[in-house]
């Protein structure tokens, strides 16, 4: 398990470009896709808040209309958060 | 040689890759040739190419939803059989329903518990394994152990159909055995099932690419793919001098014989389906029989017209 888990932490930054590329460009099909793979991995993966988080922003994407770019702005915030730290907190791991 | 069965393989169509990369590590060590597929239409294609026991199925996919994957597995003839477990992220219970509804065996929520995800797994492997087992049992014949009626019709009009398509030729032996009435009304029942029962042996102990069946009574039915007519005539000859020449366990002065009528393609017009090539495999057995039995006769295309035309 750990050299997927390895993987996926390693590939943090990118998703994290990825989710905000997206934001920016309103391109709501690709960030919901992002969202719902976010949500159905990370547990899997040992990260049950980052699981969490991303539930919060798909149900905000999902109940979208005029207010999801300032409410939705908040919930990905905290998923970037979340996903920042568990990629600075792996590089603190001994490899 | 390994007797051991092939692995079952399962099929995960998932749109993620952490998805893939987590299954693959996840169900290391549990007997599966895992395959995966990041989209709808590859999922579909490697349905139908690998035939797998097991199909993990995300509901959110990219150019069409698991609700609709699982409708064109379930309306295909090839692929309406494999087992279909949802594995989602949407947790919604009317969609559970629904998947249920559509033919989906399982439900498994993402993020996947790792042993509820391979205990599901077993259970849909295990529900397959039971179908699969009745499906064969129900195309056995009991007391031959040949392929039965039901199984000689479908398997036929699948051979035909791809000897059809591709322009190769299929050849169809019908065997009778002579005089089963009186053998079983002279020595009993008991020996007539033996009778039956040793027919088989010999009719199945040919070229492994033949298919034996049981046509119901004393009469079997023997396909014969990618195989001309003269070829069919000497398998037909071989089968009945063994038949002929067999000697009985508690009966040595009895001989049993029987009659054989061979037809192939050239044997009926282009247009027609393949019960013709039944009828005039029949209608060969039937002139042996005329003809004295304990012989093997050839369908033509131009003698089924004569007799069809009343000649």
């Amino acid at each position: 398990m750990r050299p997927i888990v390895a993987m996926f932490l390693g590939e943090l930054p990118r998703r994290v470009r990825d989710f905000q590329a997206a934001f920016e460009t309103s391109d709501l099909v690709l960030f919901r896709r992002l969202t719902h793979q976010m949500k159905g991995a990370a547990g899997g993966y040992g990260y049950p808040s980052i699981t969490q988080a991303a539930i919060a922003l798909e149900r905000c994407v999902d109940m979208s209309g005029d207010t999801w770019t300032r409410t939705c702005r908040v919930h990905l915030d905290a998923l970037v958060l979340l996903l920042r730290r568990a990629h600075a907190a792996a590089a603190l791991l001994p490899q | 040689m390994s007797d051991e069965a092939p692995s079952p393989r399962l099929l995960a169509i998932d749109d993620s890759e952490l998805i893939h990369r987590l299954l693959q590590v996840r169900l290391q060590g549990e007997r599966l040739e895992l395959h995966g597929a990041l989209s709808a239409q590859e999922g579909l294609q490697k349905a139908r190419e690998l035939m797998p026991e097991v199909i993990l199925l995300d509901i959110e996919l990219d150019t069409m939803d698991g609700f609709e994957v699982l409708a064109h597995l379930k309306s295909d003839p090839k692929t309406q059989d494999i087992a279909v477990i949802f594995i989602s992220a949407v947790s919604d219970t009317m969609d559970r329903v629904r998947g249920l509804d559509l033919g989906a065996v399982d439900f498994i929520a993402k993020p996947f518990e790792v042993a509820e995800l391979k205990a599901r797994v077993r259970s849909a492997l295990r529900m397959q394994h039971l179908v699969k087992m009745l499906e064969y049992r129900a195309q056995i014949d009991s007391l031959s152990g040949l392929w039965n009626r039901r199984y000689f019709d479908q398997r036929l009009q699948q051979e035909w159909s791809e000897a059809r398509r591709h322009g190769r030729s299929l050849s169809l032996i019908m065997c009778d055995v002579d005089r089963f009435k009186r053998l079983n009304d002279q020595f009993g029942h008991p020996f007539g099932d033996q009778v039956i029962e040793r027919v088989a042996q010999i009719l199945s102990g040919g070229r492994g690419s033949d298919i034996t069946c049981r046509y119901g009574g004393e009469e079997f039915g023997v396909i014969l793919p990618s195989t001309a007519a003269d070829r069919a005539l000497e398998v037909a000859e071989r089968h009945r001098v063994a038949i002929e020449s067999h000697t009985w366990s508690g009966h040595d002065d009895v001989i049993v014989t029987s009659s054989f009528g061979v037809a192939d393609l050239t044997s009926v017009p282009t247009d027609v389906g393949m019960e013709q090539l039944v009828q005039a495999a029949d209608m060969a057995l039937y002139r042996a029989k005329q003809s004295g039995r304990n012989r093997v006769e050839l369908a033509t295309h131009k003698r089924i017209e004569a007799t069809e035309s009343g000649g």
